[in-house]
C-alpha cells in the first residue's frame, strides 16, 4: 500500500515539476531572461542558483555515500557487522551517537550507507540514531560552529551535547516502542529487486532480526558470493553498476528536494516567517521550522544561525542548529527513498519532540546560569 | 531470455551513462569558465570537481557494460541473473528519465545566474555585521591600561580578535571594506560604531533597497557564502547620497565616504555618507567568504 502511494507521489511530483518548469520556460519571450508572466527573471535566477548550488554541493557527498555503501555490500559480511554492534541497547545507542566521529558522512551521503547497514542486519534504532547524530557530533561541524560563533565558543559545545542527547533520546524511544526487529526499509527500492521474496518478507516483518536474517539478506549474500567468484574486472563493473543504480535512486529525491527547497527559499521570506510568532516557545518552534524548510548542510548552517543572533535567544539558535541537521525538507525526501513513509513520519515527530523539549530545557538552564 | 530485455538493458545503461557524463561535463564546463563559484564556495569546489571525475568514470564503465551486452556476453557484470534488468513499465522508465534529464538539461543549459537584491529581500539584509556577543553575555569593560586605543576598543578575551582588527583598521587613512575579510570588517565596524564615526571608508557591492531606509539612501551589500549559494546571507551598509535615486537595484558600485550613525527600524547602525560613487561591472566572484583564520 505504502509503496503504491510512494510511486504515485513520485509520479505526481514529476508531473508537478514538469508543469512548473513549463511555466518557467514559457516565460522566455524572445529576449529571455527578462520577465515572465508567472515567475519574474529575478526569481527564476534565484531558483536556478539555489537549485544548482544545492545539487552540486550534495553531489560529492551522495557519491561518497553510494561508494561506501557499495564497498559495504561487497566487503562487510552480516556476521562481522553483528559482532561489532553492542548487544546492550543503551550501549548500542551511545556508540551510534559517536559513530559520526569515525564515519563522518554528511546527511546526503548517509542514507545509502545506513540503508545498506540495515539490510545487513543493523537494528533500525541504531541506524536511526546514527542518521540523527552523525551530522552534528563530528569534528567538521564542531569546527564550523566554532568559527561562526567566534565570540561565543560555548555554542559549539552546547550544540554537540544537545545533538548527542536528542539523538540518543530518539534512539532509545525507537527501541522501546518498535523493538529490535522492526524493519523500516521500503520494499521496492534497492539494487536488488528480487521479485517475490521481498514482499513475502515484508508482510511478516517480525521474522526479521539481525540474528535471523530474512530471505532478503540471504539473497544479498548469495549475490555477494556469486560476485566474489567472478573475475576482478567484472567485479569492478558490477560495483559500478550498483553505484549507478543507487545514485539514480537517491538522485531522484535529491533533485526533487533541491528543486522544492529552491522554490521555498525564493518565495518564502524570512521576515514573513519571523512574523509568525514570538515568545520563548514560539521562537524555538520558528527556528526549527526555518531549519526544516531551508535544508542546509550541518557544516554551513552555523553562519545562518549566527545571523539570527540577537533576534532570538541562544537556545532557539541551538534548536535550529540541532534540528536542521537531523531532519529537513530535502533530507525527508531522501529518507523517503529508502524508508517506509510511516517510519519517516514517526522519526520526524520523535526528533521534533526531542529537540524542542531539550532546547527549551537548555534555554531555561542558560537563563538561570546567567542570572 | 528473448531479445527485447537485452536491448532495453543496453538502452538503460547508455541513457544512464549519458546523464552521469552530462553532469560531469557540466561541472567541468563551470569550472573552466570560472562560474563554479557562482554556486559553490572555493572551499567545497574541490569535492564537486572530484565528483565530476567519478561520475565520468562510472559513465565509462556503463558504456563498456552496454558494449559487452551488445556483444551478447551475458555473463559480464550484472545481467538478468541478479535482477538488473530494467524493471517496470514504460511509464516508470519515462518518469525516471523525466525526473533526471529534463530539469538537468533546463537548469544546466540555461545561462549562469546569480542571486541579487530579490533574494536579499527574502533573506533579510543584515546591516550591522554578525552579532558576535550572545544576548546573555556581559558587555566588555574597558581594560585597565589607559592607552588611547584600548579605550576606543574595549574587549574581553572572546572579542579580542575584533578589538585587535579594529585597532588595525583605525590606523588606516581610508578603511577599505574589501572582499577579503568583508564580513569581519563590517562586524568590527559595527561592534565599535562610536570609534569609527567620522572615519573614511570605501566599499563595493550591489545596490539593494527596501522600505526601512530613506529616499536619499540605499544599501550596498554582498552575499556571504559558507558552502554554497543556498546558505548565502546578505550583509551590507547603508549608503547616503543625494543621487541615491539614480542607482537601480542590483547595479554594482564602488563608493567611498565618511562613516556616520543612523537608525534603521529602531536599531542604530553605521552609514556611509558618500562623496564619490562609480558604477562597476559585477565582480567575477559575486560572493564573499568568512575568513576561517580570523582571530586564530
Amino acid at each position: 500500500m505504502t509503496n503504491e502511494a510512494n510511486k504515485w507521489t513520485l509520479t505526481l511530483s514529476a508531473a508537478l515539476m514538469l508543469t512548473l518548469l513549463y511555466f518557467v520556460a514559457s516565460g522566455r519571450q524572445g529576449s529571455w531572461p527578462f520577465g515572465s508572466p508567472v515567475i519574474g527573471a529575478d526569481q527564476w535566477h534565484s531558483v536556478k542558483t539555489v537549485f544548482v548550488s544545492l545539487f552540486l554541493e550534495a553531489l560529492p557527498f551522495m557519491l561518497l555515500g553510494v561508494l561506501v555503501s557499495s564497498v559495504l555490500q561487497s566487503f562487510v559480511s552480516e556476521a562481522a557487522l553483528a559482532r561489532l554492534i553492542p548487544r546492550n541497547p543503551l550501549l548500542g545507542v551511545l556508540c551510534a551517537c559517536l559513530l559520526g566521529i569515525v564515519l563522518p558522512v554528511c546527511e546526503c551521503g548517509m542514507i545509502p550507507v545506513v540503508r545498506r547497514l540495515l539490510r545487513k542486519g543493523m537494528p533500525a534504532y541504531i541506524g536511526t540514531t546514527y542518521i540523527l547524530a552523525a551530522p552534528i557530533v563530528n569534528p567538521v561541524t564542531v569546527l564550523a560552529t566554532f568559527s561562526a560563533f567566534r565570540a561565543a565558543p560555548e555554542m559549539a559545545l552546547y550544540r554537540t551535547a544537545l545533538g548527542f542527547a536528542a539523538a540518543a533520546a530518539v534512539g532509545l524511544l525507537l527501541y522501546r516502542f518498535s523493538g529490535k526487529t522492526a524493519y523500516p526499509l521500503r520494499a521496492d527500492t534497492g539494487s536488488h529487486p528480487h521479485a517475490g521474496s521481498h514482499h513475502l518478507a515484508d508482510s511478516h516483518p517480525h521474522v526479521r532480526s539481525h540474528l535471523h536474517p530474512g530471505s532478503h539478506h540471504q539473497a544479498a549474500s548469495a549475490h555477494a558470493h556469486r560476485a566474489s567468484r567472478r573475475a576482478p574486472s567484472s567485479r569492478f563493473l558490477s560495483f559500478c553498476s550498483h553505484a549507478a543504480d543507487e545514485f539514480f535512486e537517491m538522485g531522484k529525491f535529491l533533485m526533487l528536494g533541491a528543486f522544492l527547497t529552491a522554490l521555498i527559499q525564493t518565495f518564502v521570506s524570512r521576515e514573513e516567517l519571523l512574523a509568525l510568532g514570538g515568545g520563548v516557545f514560539g521562537s524555538h518552534l520558528l527556528m526549527m521550522g526555518y531549519a526544516y524548510v531551508i535544508s542546509l548542510c550541518s557544516t554551513s548552517d552555523a553562519f545562518v544561525a549566527a545571523s539570527f543572533n540577537g533576534v532570538f535567544p541562544a537556545s532557539a539558535l541551538l534548536a535550529f542548529l540541532v534540528y536542521g541537521p537531523m531532519v529537513d525538507f530535502k533530507n525527508t525526501l531522501m529518507l523517503l527513498s529508502a524508508f517506509k513513509a510511516r517510519f519517516v513520519l514517526n522519526l520526524l515527530l520523535l526528533a521534533t519532540a526531542a529537540v524542542l523539549a531539550l532546547s527549551l530545557l537548555a534555554g531555561w538552564w542558560l537563563r538561570n546560569a546567567a542570572s | 531470455m528473448n531479445e527485447r530485455p537485452k536491448y532495453s538493458l543496453i538502452a538503460r545503461h547508455l541513457a544512464r551513462a549519458v546523464v552521469l557524463a552530462g553532469i560531469g561535463l557540466y561541472i567541468a564546463r563551470l569550472s573552466a569558465t570560472g562560474s563554479l563559484s557562482l554556486y559553490i564556495s572555493p572551499r567545497m569546489a574541490a569535492y564537486t570537481k572530484l565528483a565530476s571525475v567519478g561520475l565520468c568514470f562510472i559513465a565509462a564503465a556503463l558504456v563498456y557494460q552496454a558494449l559487452k551486452a551488445w556483444d551478447g556476453d551475458r555473463s559480464s557484470g550484472c545481467g538478468e541473473a541478479c535482477g538488473h534488468e530494467p524493471a517496470g513499465s514504460w511509464l516508470r522508465q519515462l518518469r525516471a528519465g523525466v525526473l533526471f534529464a529534463v530539469p538537468l538539461a533546463l537548469f544546466f543549459l540555461t545561462p549562469d545566474t546569480t542571486i541579487g537584491s530579490a533574494m536579499a529581500a527574502q533573506k533579510g539584509m543584515k546591516l550591522s555585521g554578525v552579532n558576535v556577543a550572545l544576548a546573555n553575555q556581559a558587555v566588555p569593560e574597558p581594560s585597565a591600561t589607559d592607552a588611547e586605543l584600548d579605550l576606543l576598543f574595549p574587549h574581553d578575551s572572546l572579542t579580542k580578535p575584533y578589538a585587535d582588527y579594529g585597532k588595525m583598521l583605525y590606523a588606516e587613512p581610508e578603511i577599505e571594506i574589501a572582499d577579503r575579510r568583508y564580513l569581519e570588517t563590517l562586524t568590527t565596524l559595527s561592534f565599535y560604531p562610536d570609534s569609527f564615526t567620522g572615519r573614511r571608508a570605501s566599499i563595493s557591492g550591489f545596490v539593494y533597497r527596501d522600505d526601512s531606509i530613506g529616499e536619499s539612501q540605499f544599501v550596498l551589500g554582498r552575499f556571504a557564502v559558507q558552502c554554497c549559494a543556498a546558505d548565502a546571507i546578505p550583509y551590507g551598509i547603508v549608503v547616503e547620497s543625494p543621487d541615491a535615486a539614480k542607482y537601480a537595484n542590483d547595479k554594482w558600485m564602488t563608493v567611498s565616504g565618511t562613516l556616520a550613525k543612523t537608525t534603521v527600524d529602531g536599531v542604530e547602525v553605521l552609514m556611509l555618507q558618500v562623496d564619490a560613487a562609480t558604477e562597476i561591472e559585477p565582480s567575477k566572484d559575486p560572493y564573499v567568504y568568512p575568513d576561517m583564520d580570523f582571530g586564530a
